[in-house]
């Protein structure tokens, strides 16, 4: 579809138009020209107030329910949310029934979303059904468009597996993405460890299990000569980990997700089971360490930790729901309202459309003439209120429910495809 | 005198052998090759030589090899195996074999699945030593016949080929002793498998390191490829056969997307579609028969040079 979009701030730190408020052309796909005034009659054109575009958001590590959980999400419902949050790329994660660890799998999943304006982008699993043990086959879900692997949701707790996975995937120079989380010391945990899961009276997670198998994560990595995606990392521990990994220039780039950077343990005094996430939303230091590991450029990406719950699994006692909160639609207005004051708007969004790229290794999508379009339009000053009717989940524990948010979304473009949402 | 003899009186390795030992060993193979190849194939050299096989490990190719190089020699011999041994009965390896020097043998030709076992052997009992695999260590008459193939099959000129070994380094004795016995004699060595089946420090052996086979394969001379063999490795270090056969095995289309022909080789037993395919295993290029057939003369050769040590 072609389309003119009328003076919009282009924010891409790899273009030569960044920061310049411009007209971009857009014909078939591509990005046809960029310039302070483009004129053309009978094209549609998209103007609004204080409109900006970077390239399109990526997600890593969305949760993915089909196949086997359809009733919470399929892959249309999932495509919705990302458009409705202004996502053109979701890396899903392999924890489908049955796992994403086979060629045919991945070979479904791309073909069920040929027609999307979303890439679907498998992660494939690092064994079989994710079970932690055998290597899955790798090389041939590589070659059918797997960009990672992964155990998705679980954390590979067995050290051998996890060596031999960083070794096996460099040779496809693709990484691993482990959420650092030692199950043997995490345990009962449902909550942050600290003063307020006392107060709470709920089992706490200690930092310490997220520290220990960082560490033996980033250690493999040197050991293997592997890449490490250290995913959702919480800790300020995990900051400095991964600060001392970069600059031994170890191939470790990391994750954080949204909930960590937009609020503290105190929340969850209100025992809403839609902040019962994993990893645990922490303490107030934790967050400003997260914060400050974003702004620095230690931490590399933003994720949704999307997770869609059956109702009745969240409309239970806090101690009883089960973990994951939806975030995709809501995600950029709440980062943008809770963090306006110290995360400037240019990395904020560099951290959901480039960063996560570089995680991948994948090429920038850079607004560029000539360039295929793949991009985000938005408005990160606009205000609007995120009601029930903004979900596009087939379920609901979406935290934040008839907040006022400052930041919207307008649409995307990608895959030939304009989407006003 | 002054013939030429072996700077060993074990050959528990090639790491212990000289350049010298293995041209040595070549050229008494060369005459043992024309005599296998003649109607009456049976030369006296070993006679009155008792020869023992200790086989505490499973084998085939090998034993069945050995057996014909000693009675070719006219040795007399006898045959021993884990299952029907008195090993399970709790009693030491010197003390086993030690009982069988007793009954007045001269020479011990042992597979043993530790590394290490026929040099404690040579240290500890009055028999001349052949290893015949030592676990995941050396495995030195099967390097001497791939290396005497190489060496026939280019006319003695060796230095500067380039070898690939591929396949599943890490649990492989003939790659160490192919290796040693390569570079020994001017060769080139590049192993080839996924990383997980090569181990950590093998580069500090002085030879190349590859994952992709198609490059492996352009860069070689000869390839030497091994069998794979997922169904006994504890740990699983490859996802699948299937996988394995798909990415690094040897197949027809491989060969053809080369720029040159190459050797190619397997010390055997064959897993035909996986490592290699048939089409590969049985083409032109392949010396993989002759190889066998080279086995017996080499290992005629080794047991020969080690009785002409004996005093």
């Amino acid at each position: 579809m072609n389309c003119l979009i009328k003076k919009a701030r282009v924010i891409d730190k790899n273009s030569s138009w960044n920061g310049k408020i411009v007209d971009i052309l857009i014909k078939k796909g591509k990005i046809e020209e960029i310039s302070d005034e483009i004129i053309v009659e009978n094209i549609k054109t998209i103007g609004f107030e204080g409109l900006c575009i970077s390239p399109g958001w990526l997600d890593i590590g969305t949760t993915l329910t089909e196949p086997g959980h359809e009733d919470l999400d399929d892959l249309h419902s999932l495509q919705q949310s990302a458009l409705k949050g202004g996502f053109t790329g979701l890396a899903v994660f392999p924890n489908t029934k049955p796992s994403i660890d086979n060629k045919a799998m991945i070979d479904a999943l791309i073909k069920r979303s040929s027609d999307f304006a979303v890439d679907i982008m498998p992660v494939g699993a690092v064994t079989y059904s994710c079970g932690g043990k055998d290597l899955a086959e790798m090389f041939d879900m590589h070659s059918s468009g797997a960009v990672a692997f992964s155990e998705g949701k679980e954390s590979l707790q067995h050290g051998g597996v996890m060596l031999r996975a960083l070794k096996y995937a460099s040779m496809l120079n693709l990484s691993v993405i482990n959420r650092p989380d030692e199950r043997t010391i995490s345990e009962i945990g449902m909550v942050d460890e600290g003063i307020d899961a006392v107060n709470i009276g709920l089992p706490g997670m200690p930092v310490l299990a997220e520290t220990l198998m960082l560490q033996r994560d980033i250690q493999l990595a040197e050991y293997t000569g592997g890449s490490l995606i250290a995913h959702m990392v919480s800790t300020a521990d995990s900051v400095k980990l991964i600060k001392q990994a970069k600059r031994d220039e170890l191939k470790v780039k990391a994750t954080v997700s949204w909930h960590n950077l937009v609020e503290t343990s105190k929340i969850l005094k209100g025992f809403d089971p839609n902040h019962k996430v994993m990893p645990p939303i922490r303490n107030k230091a934790q967050r400003n360490a997260l914060i400050k590991g974003l702004t620095e450029g230690i931490i590399d990406g933003i994720v949704s930790n999307h997770t869609p719950i059956d109702l009745e699994e969240k409309r239970k006692a806090f101690s009883d729901a089960a973990f994951g909160a939806l975030g995709l639609e809501q995600m950029f207005g709440v980062l943008r309202s809770k963090l306006q004051d110290v995360v400037g708007l240019e990395i904020l969004v560099d951290k959901l459309s480039n960063g996560p790229r570089e995680v991948l290794g994948l090429e920038p999508a850079t607004i560029e003439t000539g360039n295929d379009c793949n991009m985000t339009i938005f408005q990160p000053d606009q205000k609007w209120i995120f009601t029930k009717e903004d979900v596009q989940s087939k379920s609901a524990n979406a935290p934040y429910l008839d907040m006022e948010l400052t930041g919207k979304v307008i649409g995307i473009y990608n895959r030939r495809q304009l989407i006003i949402s | 005198m002054g013939k030429p003899q072996l700077s060993v009186n074990h050959v528990t390795g090639i790491k212990e052998l000289s350049r010298e030992d293995i041209f040595l060993i070549f050229e008494t193979a060369n005459e043992f090759k024309q005599v296998i190849n003649r109607p009456i194939k049976k030369v006296p050299s070993l006679r009155d030589i008792t020869i023992a096989n200790l086989f505490f490990e499973d084998s085939t190719r090998t034993k069945l090899s050995f057996e014909l190089a000693e009675k070719r020699l006219s040795a007399d011999v006898i045959n021993f195996s884990a299952s029907s041994s008195s090993v399970k009965k709790g009693e030491t390896l010197i003390d086993t074999v030690n009982n069988i020097l007793y009954m007045k043998v001269d020479m011990i030709v042992m597979r043993h699945p530790s590394p290490g076992a026929p040099h404690l052997l040579a240290k500890h009992v009055n028999a001349n030593i052949v290893n015949a695999g030592d676990g995941t260590h050396e495995h030195p008459t099967q390097a001497l016949l791939d290396t005497f193939s190489i060496y026939q099959h280019f006319n003695g000129e060796i230095k500067g080929k380039k070898v690939v070994i591929v396949g599943d380094i890490m649990h492989s004795r003939v790659a160490l002793s192919n290796i040693y016995a390569m570079q020994k004699l001017g060769m080139e060595v590049m192993v080839c498998g996924p990383s997980t089946l090569i181990p950590k420090y093998f580069h500090e052996l002085g030879v190349l390191v590859e994952n992709n086979v198609q490059k492996a394969l352009e860069w070689c001379d000869v390839a030497n490829i091994l069998r794979i063999q997922l169904e006994r490795q504890q740990i699983r270090y490859f996802p699948s056969l299937r996988e394995y056969a798909m990415y690094f095995g040897v197949n027809r289309q491989r060969l053809d997307n080369l720029s040159k022909n190459i050797l190619i080789m397997h010390p055997g037993p064959i897993n035909r579609g996986i490592e290699i395919t048939s089409d590969v295993a049985d083409s032109e290029h392949s010396i993989i028969l002759e190889q066998v057939e080279n086995g017996v003369a080499v290992r005629m050769a080794v047991l020969y040079l080690l009785a002409s040590t004996r005093k």
